[in-house]
């Protein structure tokens, strides 16, 4: 449980007999005869992200009411004895819940964007990890400790580092480690330059491995596939093998840079929109998701400055035309008008009509908040 | 001083621990709450004979019983003045555009907490839609294909 944990000199082998046996090259390594339980261990790994989704989903949905009743009550007047089981319950729920989390990242896809955003705190995500392996790993990876103060925020999608650095662990389990070689994972939170590490005493991991081409039959697909995870990010996986000594396998992850770590992630707009549609729901949206993508919008009740906007929003054809610079200075790099009857209009308006599907008027917006030049889009 | 009328809140989950954690969090923030559905399948039916004065329902997706979006849908028809939130534990853009399609003033993901939720509560009210972080973020990053 959380105050349990698990160093580089303290990690226990498994609970299942692990049984030594001679290799068939004598004079080799020992290796470890598995047990029928160790066996399934891919198999069942394999299965880990089919059923994340559903458990980390149940998990949250028993924690939520837990947490919930948990914050009532400590804001009520308890005996010290009660607060401190209180606070018992607490860490065990807070335990769970980074379980939850860390089940949630297995469960997505590493090539699809994260709801969570492009940025990792290695510090929160390191509490994710931590139950995660013990969970799904069987206690045959000590997780080292690592504290910091302050966010450590690194330049990839939480659930591609989970899943990277998942995938590696479970390569290395896959190998049959025998009961004296073990597996530890760290951190080294070097500002500017952090890295995790998997480290494995005694078993000499081939470094051709890391770059041999992606392949199932063998080991070495995991290691290219984990190196091109991570470089599509700018980091770098590295292996440090030496016989006799194990093998250090070390990801490097560059930092966020600090002023839109600074920022919260919320960093001062990048666009600028005028937006004159009724006020409706669908109005509404189309606000959100203006403000979501980083726009400063403007309206009838802000009228906004003088200078170009990025993007000019409307649903009066008459209004859609004079921004586009028709008939006097052009108000807005580009012009979405929502609505029909307009069948001549200068480049940069692009016509969406009166009612758009939502995915339309996101791809649309993006688009014209993202694209600096002019266009031409009719949308059916 | 005229003070602001209450917010009232229907809440639609099939979890009934996680909707009592929710009157009783909501309860303490002001919100008056009108009680809460196991499925979605006789929303509409509640709201017309129980409670048609409600103010925001909160929806989750995955639930027994009629797909709680096609319910929306009709509820958003027959009642275009209640604001619908969607609370749902999952969050994906196919889901979160499905929600503004079938009539959704908002999408708020449980993994952003109840927080987000009364912050969402008072946003549709004030004829803003709001989205929670998690949905914000599949809006910047998400493609349709």
């Amino acid at each position: 449980m959380p105050s349990d944990r698990s160093s580089a000199s303290d990690s226990k082998r498994p609970e299942v007999g692990c049984a030594v046996a001679e290799p068939p090259n004598a004079g080799g390594p020992a290796r470890c005869l598995a047990p029928r339980d160790e066996d399934s261990m891919p198999r069942h790994l394999a299965e880990v992200p089919h059923i994340a989704s559903g458990l980390s989903h149940d998990l949250g949905n028993v924690l939520m009411p837990i947490r919930l009743a948990l914050e009532s009550l400590a804001k009520s007047d308890l005996p010290p004895r009660l607060r401190a089981d209180l606070e018992s319950i607490r860490c065990s729920a807070d335990y769970l819940q980074n379980l939850a989390a860390g089940l949630r990242m297995l469960s997505r896809d590493p090539r699809q964007p994260s709801p969570e955003g492009p940025r990792t705190d290695l510090r929160g995500w390191w509490r994710e990890i931590d139950p995660l392996v013990r969970a799904l790993l069987r206690g045959r990876v000590a997780v080292a400790e690592f504290s910091s103060e302050k966010p450590l925020l690194v330049q990839i999608p939480r659930h591609r580092l989970t899943h990277a650095v998942f995938a590696l662990l479970r390569h290395v389990i896959d190998i049959h480690l025998s009961a004296s070689q073990k597996v530890e994972l760290s951190v080294d939170p070097v500002l500017h330059s952090p890295r995790v590490r998997v480290c494995i005493s005694e078993k000499r991991l081939e470094e051709w491995a890391a770059a041999g081409k992606p392949s199932t039959a063998d080991g070495a697909g995991v290691l290219v596939w984990v190196r091109e995870l991570l470089e599509e990010v700018g980091g770098l996986l590295e292996v440090d093998a030496h016989p006799g000594s194990g093998t250090v396998l070390t990801l490097s992850i560059p930092m966020t840079d600090p002023l839109a770590a600074s920022s919260g992630g919320d960093a001062k707009p990048l666009y600028s929109a005028f937006l004159n549609l009724p006020q409706t729901r669908e109005g509404a949206y189309v606000r959100s998701v203006m403000e979501a993508l980083g726009a400063r919008v403007f309206d009838k009740s802000a009228p906004p400055p003088p200078e170009l906007l990025t993007l000019w929003i409307t649903s009066d054809m008459e209004d859609a035309l004079a921004a586009a610079g028709q008939g006097g200075p052009r108000r807005a790099k580009q012009v979405m008008y929502f609505g029909d009857g307009l069948t001549a209009a200068p480049d940069n308006v692009v016509i969406l009509g009166p009612r758009p599907e939502p995915p339309l008027v996101r791809d649309a917006l993006k688009r014209a908040l993202h694209v600096d030049c002019s266009f031409q889009s009719v949308l059916p | 001083m005229m003070s602001a009328p209450t917010i009232s809140i229907l809440c639609v989950d099939d979890n009934a621990e996680l909707a009592k954690a929710l009157e009783d969090r909501l309860g303490g923030e002001g919100f008056l709450w009108r009680g809460h559905l196991l499925r979605a399948d006789f929303l509409r039916l509640h709201v017309r004979t129980q409670c048609p004065d409600v103010n925001v329902v909160l929806l989750d997706l995955d639930m027994p019983g009629k797909d709680p979006l096609m319910e929306l849908n009709e509820l958003a028809k027959e009642f275009p003045e209640v604001r619908s939130i969607v609370f749902s534990g999952y969050c994906t853009p196919e889901l979160l555009e499905g929600a503004v399609r079938a009539g959704a003033w908002g999408y708020v993901s449980k993994l952003d907490g109840e927080e987000a939720l009364i912050e969402g509560i008072k946003a549709v009210m004030a004829s803003k839609f709001y989205m929670s972080e998690q949905a914000r973020h599949l809006s910047r990053t998400s493609d349709s294909e």
